[in-house]
């Protein structure tokens, strides 16, 4: 990691290794660079901050299992034959598609990559759930994302599709009971049922062309979508920042996040984590082959007693103690308990989901965004209602077994109904007492108080400095020889040669941060003078009122310091680093 | 001395303040005749969006799928096994006891899966105490299990709707909310059964 002096490289503004260039050699570099423009991309992209907290990876793992079902299923692809003719293989009878799945139970590694698909959607769901209640406990999907949260519960939807209309393909009894389960919901859908029966199933269930309906829908139709929405997804993670762990707010300046850059920290960080979970389905897969097909044979006349996945199991759970009597005729067409059940039920939760972010009384920008992760105490109404929808879909596990248990339909509505109001009670009642006194802002910094302390690292080993410093899209600093670095990289003028001899900001420096931070905060006056007069709403004035509070006491910090400098009053002295706290950067 | 006849053409002069006048006039409704270009625009890229989205909806609802033909039960099919060593041949009404029930297929006919039928011997006089439904749950088209509960009744394993066979096989509870359709049968004096109808109803989820 030695740094390269400037002019090294062609170009005053080219890269600094010693931050981590992009991955390619520096004549390939100048060679693609010459023609594409590559290094501004990479100055653009490539530096984008992602804050390190270990509840960030979820989404990503979503992600990546995603492409590890686009990968081993394309393998799959090209073995599999969507066909439910009934053909012989050595003597025996048997649809297409089954004796397709068997042959590729006789291939090892095919064998391996069908079980590391069917492990791989369990992950994807999975993480993806685990991601939406990180999102939704520390109240990250307000303002301005909301709109991601609406683009993340699109996702969450066609994954579960994705999973449900791949139960078809292997065609074994598990398969076709599903399916036809499936089938026949769709098949209720007053006035759209024929329709819908006819797209997605081929009008009937089993006939000869339903698999071939429901393999294009699961090979390309969701997948295509599943791309172009987690494109989206990610798109507007680059465009709005990503939102950012509680220990950030000292430290990040506003419009700025904490975090490691994409490349090359991110990026390594991400590679491993595929690796890993490669790994880890692989491992699974060979020592617990999800649903071999001997498990439940081919079709034949009777149902074996199946159970979908577990995601799916809420919707199972409800069909099945929605009462039989709940059935009406409407402008002609039946809405009857499989519709109530199957179809309004999941889309009803679906859009309480949707509409969280407008349900969320505190969901309002007056003046600032929510930019950081809220403390999950902090909230106790949110953390409440949480709870009690999660201990409502548990309960829905408990009626899809309800007659095994031995629970009569009275008893088990009764614990649908009451178990999660309680548990939501219980939770409010120990949340509001643990509410810590000292609320969290969750909110964006105001504008920055000069001056700010430079960004200092811990030394981690030999590992290449960590670097770090807000700036999203700015450059890294490599700090670190000395184990205090700084510079003020928010100046033009701090390039690779500042870095190299890291320093305390200038005398000059802290003056133009004062200088900057003076004009961001009179400009921010001017901005809040309408709303000062306009808003009618007192609980709005009240936080417009608080906020022009924060920003007098940064404008009178700055004014302070400039004169200081300007005066020549205020010695050219290190400003006091404070302790390091209990992220890796301190400023 | 002939009168030359006036010059009705207008002069170079007055073309030229007619164009100015034109273009001035032009000039002056300039932004209005944009403005309503716009809105033409608009509205045309509107419709044909619309037009063309509506379009898509045909080939969508074109969709047909490939279909075996398919016999349905009918009078004086005989009833044979459906499962087991014994399947494809014809049911031997000594071989079931009162109470218990078993699956079979009109014979010749098991591969349209929504024929099979639920026999139950109910009683042990003949023909009364011996009745047939359809073996395919009203509720999301399962198929009921072959054998009676221990309160007598039919069972279907997927959501737990359970019928009573003496009694029509009507909803004791659960999520159907239609009986399964019944089939009538006749006993013939050699022990064979046969359908002497088709199902009384749709079968399977309506």
């Amino acid at each position: 990691m030695m740094p390269l002096s400037p002019t090294d490289t062609p170009g005053a503004d080219r890269l600094d290794p010693g931050t981590g260039g992009p991955p390619w050699s520096d004549r390939g570099r100048s060679w693609l660079d010459e023609r594409l423009g590559i290094d501004a991309l990479y100055r653009k992209y490539g530096r984008k901050a992602f804050p390190v907290h270990a509840s960030f990876f979820l989404g990503e793992m979503a992600l990546f299992a995603f492409v590890i079902l686009v990968l081993t299923g394309i393998y799959l692809g090209f073995i599999y034959v969507p066909s439910n003719a009934q053909i012989t293989v050595n003597g025996e009878t048997l649809p297409e598609a089954y004796a397709s799945v068997r042959l590729i139970e006789t291939i090892p590694v095919a064998n391996l990559f069908r079980n590391t698909h069917h492990w791989a959607a369990h992950l994807m769901v999975a993480a993806v759930l685990l991601h939406l209640l990180r999102v939704f406990f520390t109240g990250t999907y307000r303002n301005p994302r909301d709109i991601n949260w609406v683009v993340g519960i699109v996702l969450l939807g066609l994954t579960l599709v994705a999973g449900f209309v791949g139960y078809a393909l292997p065609y074994d009894a598990y398969a076709v009971t599903a399916t036809g389960i499936g089938f026949a919901i769709a098949r209720s859908i007053p006035w759209a049922g024929p329709v819908a029966s006819e797209l997605f199933f081929g009008g009937a269930f089993p006939t000869l062309g339903s698999l071939a309906r429901l393999y294009t829908i699961h090979i390309f139709i969701v997948p295509t979508l599943l791309a172009i929405v987690i494109g989206a997804h990610l798109l507007i993670i680059v465009k709005q920042k990503h939102s950012q762990p509680g220990y950030a707010r000292p430290l990040a300046e506003p419009g700025k996040v904490l975090g490691v850059p994409l490349w090359p920290y991110q990026a390594l960080l991400a590679g491993e984590l595929l690796l890993l979970l490669f790994g880890a389905l692989f491992l699974l897969s060979a020592v617990l082959p999800p649903h071999p097909l001997t498990a439940f044979g081919p079709p034949g006349p009777g149902t074996p007693e199946v159970k979908p996945d577990w995601y799916l199991m809420w919707i199972f759970g409800f069909l099945k103690i929605v009462p039989s009597q709940a059935s009406f005729s409407l402008f002609g067409a039946t809405v009857g308990p499989t519709f109530l059940g199957g179809v309004l039920f999941p889309a009803l939760l679906f859009g309480l989901l949707t509409l969280t972010p407008w349900i969320d009384r505190t969901n309002r920008r007056v003046v600032r965004r929510f930019e950081y992760l809220e403390p999950v105490r902090q909230s106790p109404f949110r953390l409440a209602s949480g709870v009690a929808v999660l201990v409502f879909i548990g309960t829905l596990f408990v009626a899809a077994y309800y007659d095994t248990l031995g629970l009569s339909l009275a008893q088990i509505w009764a614990i649908v109904l009451v178990v999660p109001l309680l548990a939501g009670l219980v939770t409010w009642i120990a949340a509001t007492r643990a509410v810590p006194t000292e609320r969290f802002d969750p909110r964006e910094s105001p504008v920055p108080v000069a001056p700010v302390p430079a960004p200092v690292t811990r030394q981690i080993a030999p590992a290449p400095a960590p670097v770090l410093h807000g700036s999203e899209f700015g450059r890294s600093m490599p700090l670190a020889r000395s184990g205090v670095g700084s510079s003020d990289s928010r100046l033009p003028t701090s390039d690779s040669a500042v870095a190299a001899t890291p320093t305390f900001p200038t005398l000059a420096a802290r003056g133009d941060r004062a200088r900057d931070s003076l004009v961001a905060a009179l400009h921010e006056f001017g901005e809040l003078a309408p709303l000062v007069r306009q808003l009618d709403d007192d609980e709005d004035l009240l936080e417009v009122l608080a906020y022009v509070d924060s920003l007098r006491l940064s404008l009178a910090e700055s004014n302070q310091v400039l004169q200081g400098v300007v005066r020549g009053t205020i010695a050219d002295e290190p400003v006091p680093i404070p302790d390091d706290l209990h992220g890796q950067y301190q400023e | 001395m002939v009168e030359p006849s006036p010059d009705t053409r207008p002069s170079q002069t007055d073309l030229q303040i007619r164009q100015e006048r034109y273009l001035a006039y032009r000039q002056a409704h300039h932004e209005e005749r944009l403005a309503t270009r716009r809105r033409i625009l608009r509205w045309a890229i509107r419709v044909g969006t619309g037009a063309f989205s509506l379009a898509l909806l045909l080939p969508a609802l074109a969709l047909r799928t490939l279909t075996r033909e398919v016999q349905e039960v009918t009078a004086g099919d005989t009833l044979v096994y459906a499962t087991g060593d014994q399947a494809g041949l014809p049911v031997d009404i000594a071989a079931i006891a009162p109470v218990m029930a078993m699956q079979v297929f009109p014979q010749g006919k098991s591969d349209n899966e929504r024929n099979l039928i639920e026999l139950v011997r109910l009683a042990a006089d003949l023909p009364t105490g011996l009745v047939a439904y359809s073996a395919i749950c009203t509720h999301l088209g399962c198929t009921v299990l072959p054998r009676l509960s221990e309160q007598g009744y039919i069972v279907c394993p997927c959501h737990a709707s359970v019928f009573d066979p003496a009694a029509a096989a009507r909803v004791v509870s659960g999520p159907a909310n239609r009986p399964l359709p019944a089939l009538p049968i006749e006993v013939s004096s050699g022990g064979v059964v046969r359908a002497a109808g088709g199902f009384e109803g749709p079968v399977g989820p309506a």
